[in-house]
């Protein structure tokens, strides 16, 4: 089980995602409509919504919620069976570059609009 | 003690289920595992977004194909398992739905915690199927099946 800090994280970011999570489902889901359904996941509609600056926030929360989410989860499982001081100096580090570039590589596109 | 004491490591995870949390715990790893994979192929797939409207209406076209419907289902009934169970885990934490785990000291005490536990997973499991049947209805729409 993973230590105080890193399980309050998980908690809390846990919660929000939870909340931005049926907004961002509500938003891709399917409607049916006359004839067929309809959905928000058409290039004109995707497009919209990232010129918007709401949306942009909007994703940068639950971007950088998710991405602490799963990094905070993750470390815990590896501490668990990573003991050793060095080991987990390793952990840190590598987990620490491999979200910190998937946050940046994720805000690229939001901030490009 | 040192710190490996009593840890069965990655074995304990698919030890016999021999309680409801212990099964929770597992499926809990396993979908928490699994989305975060998923959560690195859908940073990549929507950034695709960047390179214009032909980019993105080839990647959508590239996706419309029944083992990435069936994929993305796994990974919608994972995310609704995942969040259900958290919320549970949140509100046990706190207290709300069951007195908090402690440590086991002789003589042992057994609480009504056990009951509150089934009492609560069987709210969550019902939860979590009204989600997921809103969930399948988006598959079923884009199946065509209704």
């Amino acid at each position: 089980m993973a230590g105080g800090r890193l399980r309050l994280t998980i908690y809390f970011t846990g919660g929000l995602i939870a909340i931005l999570l049926i907004i961002h489902l509500s938003l891709y889901s399917f409607w049916l409509v006359e004839g067929g359904y309809y959905t928000n996941m058409d290039w004109s509609n995707v497009s919209n919504r990232m010129r918007s600056l709401t949306w942009d926030i909007f994703y940068i929360i639950l971007l950088s919620a998710v991405l602490l989410h799963s990094y905070s989860g993750i470390k815990g499982i590896l501490y668990e069976y990573i003991t050793g001081d060095r080991g987990r100096r390793i952990v840190d580090i590598v987990t620490t570059i491999i979200w910190v570039v998937a946050l940046i590589y994720g805000l690229i596109p939001i901030m490009a609009g | 003690m040192g710190r490996k004491s009593g840890k069965k490591g990655l074995i304990g995870w698919i030890t016999p289920f021999t309680n409801i949390e212990r099964l929770l715990y597992t499926l809990h790893r396993i979908t928490g595992i699994g989305l975060t994979l998923y959560l690195f192929i859908h940073i990549y797939e929507t950034s695709l977004r960047m390179y214009g409207a032909e980019t993105w209406i080839e990647t959508v076209e590239f996706l419309e194909n029944p083992i990435f419907h069936f994929g993305l289902l796994l990974v919608v009934l994972a995310a609704i398992f995942h969040g259900v169970n958290g919320i549970r885990l949140i509100l046990q934490e706190l207290g709300l739905i069951a007195p908090r785990p402690t440590q086991p000291v002789y003589p042992y005490r057994k609480y009504h915690r056990d009951q509150k536990i089934w009492r609560t997973t069987i709210i969550m499991i019902i939860l979590g199927i009204g989600v997921a049947i809103f969930a399948l209805r988006d598959f079923m729409i884009l199946l065509g099946l209704i």
